[in-house]
């Protein structure tokens, strides 16, 4: 409990000390689109892990494969 | 001594100087540290050895640099030939310049480092091949930080391209008017339901718009500060753009422009030799290092001027069919050649910031040569622009060239006039012949066609 408090703390500081050399601004519609495609983008990855682990149930291989273990 | 680039101000992390024709860069103290892990890590001598960034040598300051504030380092560059604005590229350089810029982003994000911005003024084109300028753009990747430049992409490469490539309209006249780009709040206005069926458009404009709207009243945009953005989902966006922008092509156009110019263009008349081998001629005679080529259309002429020894071509045209194709030639074939648009009656003026921080075409445009092939009618007929002004305006760009002056007589002009007064009892060759002559001494004359054209190699005697 502790540590993981530390590590947080620590990492909001990296966070908001992060000095922002860009002169630009970014524009808040930007970043929350990116937030947003960030989720999408992870939630993707998350199907398609469990995707690809459908598709070994149903593939030849895994079927003949006496010694195959399901996860 | 160093004297500032008046555009030069935006980014406080280093400013660019000239001097005697070179070019310099100050980087300021704060900046140092990002400056020398890219240096460092070996990413500036990678990139230009690529030919993707313009070189960079660090000198000495002292002596040379006595700015405000201590410069870290000073860095010297070699010039870009031709400093071009992105209201001056055609589509398919500005979608060059855009698949250029991400695909160095994703480059550089493989390699821990990252872009800090996204200006569209940070590519220029040595002819058909783009290049990076801005150094101080480039620093160590931060885990976890957003694409900063993200909004800035999108209005100044993705819009413009887009007002092209979903309404066929040209991007030029209204990113010169706002030259930060397309707003996306203005491109989401023009947008129908269709158009938003699109994941890539409703991203990147539609909800990017309606999150910026709603912004101010966000109480936590603290928060937002706070969020991370992983790096595969970063370069996730980036490939998605880069996959979407390469397959934009221009709305409402017949399928034939993008068809291979070379079969278009077999077909060659006498007159058309007779053109070619004045050009040719006139080139090895001169030996000018850099043309101008007004009213390029497809860079015919350009090439040959490349073929007979020239170094580097500049071709403007207003038409953007042809643009587009006379940068597909250069690519093709390997053209030292950069065509641009330009509306003659209405060049780029100097504007921006205390209306220096972009330079107009006026001082930009200089050549060893000029040519102004099938060109002048367009302005003295077509636009009324007196003949002496038309013949001075050319003139200016070069110390030698060629001119075609189009009589009356000619089929073209005939059209022209068709549904006009003939309002030009002046527009002869006799008054053209004396315009010329008060700029120039006429080297050689010929006439090409039979309707009367004729070109004419000046030379202004100047040293």
């Amino acid at each position: 409990m502790r540590a993981s408090h530390v590590v947080m703390g620590a990492a909001l500081t990296c966070a908001l000390a992060t000095p922002a050399y860009a002169y630009l601004d970014p524009g808040t519609g930007s970043m929350i689109l990116q937030g947003i495609i960030a989720g999408v983008a992870a939630g993707a990855a998350y199907v398609s892990i469990f995707w690809s682990r459908i598709k070994g149930y149903f593939s030849p291989a895994s079927r003949s494969d006496s010694n195959s273990s399901k996860n | 001594m160093l004297v500032q680039v008046a555009g030069s101000f935006r980014d406080p992390s280093g400013h660019v100087y000239e001097s005697n024709g070179a070019i310099f860069r100050a980087i300021a103290p704060f900046a140092a540290r990002d400056y020398q892990a890219a240096r460092d890590a070996g990413v500036f001598d990678r990139l230009v050895g690529e030919n993707k960034l313009v070189g960079l040598k660090e000198v000495d300051p002292t002596g040379l640099f006595t700015g405000t504030g201590a410069a870290a380092h000073l860095l010297e560059h070699p010039r870009i030939p031709f400093i071009s604005y992105p209201y001056e590229w055609s589509f398919s350089l500005l979608r060059d310049a855009a698949l250029f810029h991400l695909d160095l982003h994703l480059d550089l994000l493989e390699r821990g480092f990252t872009l800090s911005d996204a200006s569209a003024y940070n590519v220029q084109f040595n002819g058909p091949h783009p290049i990076f300028i801005d150094h101080l753009s480039i620093r160590p990747y931060r885990e976890g930080e957003f694409w900063a430049g993200h909004r800035q992409f999108c209005e100044q490469f993705l819009n413009p391209l887009l007002l092209r490539a979903l309404f066929g309209v040209p991007h030029n006249a209204w990113y010169r008017g706002n030259l930060e780009g397309i707003p996306v709040s203005d491109l989401a206005k023009m947008l129908t339901a269709k158009h938003k069926l699109s994941w890539n458009i409703l991203a990147h404009v539609v909800l990017q718009n309606r999150f910026q709207q709603g912004a101010g009243k966000r109480a936590d945009v603290g928060k937002i500060k706070e969020s991370r953005l992983p790096l595969a989902a970063f370069k996730g966006i980036l490939t998605q753009l880069r996959n979407w922008i390469a397959r934009l092509t221009p709305d409402r156009i017949g399928a034939t422009v993008w068809g291979d110019y070379a079969t278009t263009n077999t077909y060659s008349s006498d007159e058309e030799q007779a053109k070619r081998r004045f050009i040719g001629e006139f080139v090895k005679a001169t030996k000018p290092k850099s043309v101008i080529d007004l009213g390029c259309n497809t860079g015919e002429y350009s090439k040959v001027a490349l073929d007979a020894g020239a170094e580097r071509a500049l071709g403007f045209d207003f038409d953007q069919q042809a643009l587009d194709r006379a940068h597909h030639r250069a690519k093709d074939q390997s053209l030292n050649f950069l065509p641009l648009f330009l509306d003659a009656k209405n060049p780029s003026p100097e504007q921006g910031w205390l209306q220096t921080e972009r330079t107009g075409h006026a001082v930009r445009a200089k050549a060893d040569a000029v040519f102004a092939l099938a060109f002048e009618h367009h302005l003295a007929i077509a636009h009324n622009v007196p003949l002496d002004q038309v013949v001075g305006w050319i003139t200016s760009m070069a110390p030698t060239g060629v001119i075609e002056f189009v009589p009356k007589n000619d089929e073209t002009v005939q059209r022209m006039l068709s549904l006009r007064e003939d309002i030009f009892p002046n527009y002869t060759v006799e008054a053209f012949e004396a315009a010329l002559a008060s700029h120039a001494r006429v080297e050689r004359r010929d006439v090409i066609s039979q309707s009367g054209r004729t070109l004419y190699a000046f030379d202004r005697g100047e040293a």
